[in-house]
C-alpha cells in the first residue's frame, strides 16, 4: 500500500460510516465497482469498528508501572549471606525474579530462597 | 527537573518550533531521561495501589518545566509532542528488553521471588505495535503521531489537536481510522 491508496481507503471508509448499514451495499457497488480490493480493504477495517476492548483501547500504564517498579528496587542483597551462600553480585532479571550469583561452602547445593 | 536540563529543553523546543528538525533529535533523549527520573520519584510519592498514569507524569513534567522557565512559557504543545515520542521509546525499549531477557545463564543461581505486577499488554504486542506504527508513519505521519500521543502518552483529543494544530474532529477521525488499521495489520501479522 502507498500513501495515495491509504487516503483513498480512508475516504471510502469515512463515507461508509455515514451511511445506514442497509444502504451500504449500493454505496459499495457505486463507488468500488471496478476496484474489488478497495471494497475488501474498507470492509476489513469496518470489521474492527465494534470492538471496544482491544489492547489499543487501554493505555500501556500497567506496563509502565511494572517497568518503574523494577527500576525502583532499592534492596541490594550483594554481600549478604543466606544460609550456606554469600551473594556476590546481581546476575540478571527474569520476568519477576531477580537472580543473584552466590558463593558458599556447599557449592553443590541448589536451593530456592524466597524473599 | 534540574534547571540546566530544563533550560536546555526550553531552548531546543524553541529551535524546534522555529523549524529546526535537528533540535528534535537532541530533545528526545533529554526528555526521555527526565521522564524516567521523574517517573521514579513520582511513583515513590504515591500511596500503595496508586495506578500509574503516563498522562499525569507528562503534565507534571510540563508544569515543572514551565514554572522554572517563567510564566510566559509557550511550548506546551511542543513539549507534549516530544514527551509522547519519548514515552513511546521508553515503553518500547522496556518491552524489547523483556523479550530479550528470557535467555538463561550457567552460574549457580538462587531465585528470590518478588511481587508480580501483571501487565494488561504483553511486551510482544507493544513491540509489534511499534513496528506497525512505523509503517503507518511512512503512509501518513500525522496519523502515526495521533496514535503515539493517545496510546503511549495518554493525551486527550483536545491536547492532540493543539499539538498537531488540527481540529479535534480531525483527531477523532484519524484515531478511529488508525486504530482499526493498526488492529487489522496486527491481526493479519499473527
Amino acid at each position: 500500500m502507498n500513501a495515495e491508496r491509504l487516503k483513498q481507503v480512508e475516504e471510502i471508509y469515512h463515507a461508509v460510516l455515514e451511511i445506514a448499514p442497509d444502504k451500504r451495499e449500493s454505496f459499495f457497488k457505486e463507488n468500488c465497482r471496478a476496484d474489488a480490493d478497495l471494497r475488501r480493504e474498507v470492509e476489513s477495517l469496518l470489521s474492527f469498528e465494534n470492538t471496544f476492548d482491544s489492547f489499543l483501547d487501554q493505555p500501556p500504564e500497567s506496563l509502565a508501572a511494572e517497568m518503574l517498579a523494577e527500576q525502583d528496587e532499592q534492596i541490594d542483597l550483594t554481600g549478604k549471606e543466606i544460609g550456606h551462600y554469600k551473594i556476590i553480585k546481581p546476575n540478571r532479571k527474569v520476568v519477576s525474579k531477580l537472580i543473584y550469583e552466590v558463593t558458599g561452602d556447599n557449592k553443590n547445593r541448589n536451593q530456592n530462597h524466597k524473599r | 527537573m534540574q534547571n540546566a536540563a530544563s533550560h536546555q529543553i526550553t531552548l531546543l523546543l524553541v529551535d524546534w518550533s522555529n523549524g529546526d528538525e535537528l533540535a528534535l533529535e537532541e530533545l528526545i533523549p533529554l526528555v526521555y531521561d527526565e521522564l524516567r527520573q521523574m517517573a521514579k520519584r513520582y511513583m515513590r510519592g504515591q500511596p500503595a495501589g496508586h495506578t500509574f498514569q503516563t498522562t499525569e507524569l507528562i503534565h507534571e513534567a510540563y508544569l515543572k518545566l514551565a514554572k522554572q522557565d517563567g510564566q510566559n512559557w509557550e511550548n506546551r504543545a511542543h513539549f507534549f509532542g516530544v514527551a509522547a515520542r519519548a514515552m513511546r521509546h521508553i515503553l518500547v525499549d522496556y518491552a524489547r528488553s523483556k523479550q530479550s531477557g528470557k535467555r538463561g545463564g550457567s552460574v549457580q543461581k538462587i531465585t528470590l521471588e518478588e511481587n508480580l505486577i501483571v501487565s494488561a499488554q504483553r511486551p510482544e504486542e507493544i513491540v509489534r505495535l511499534d513496528d506497525v506504527l512505523t509503517q503507518l508513519a511512512v503512509l501518513d505521519e500525522r496519523k502515526s503521531r495521533v496514535v503515539e500521543m493517545k496510546f503511549f502518552a495518554g493525551l486527550n483529543i483536545e491536547e492532540i489537536a493543539e499539538v498537531l494544530k488540527i481540529s479535534p474532529e480531525t483527531v477523532k477521525r484519524d484515531w478511529r481510522f488508525s486504530r482499526n488499521w493498526l488492529l487489522r495489520e496486527l491481526s493479519s501479522a499473527e
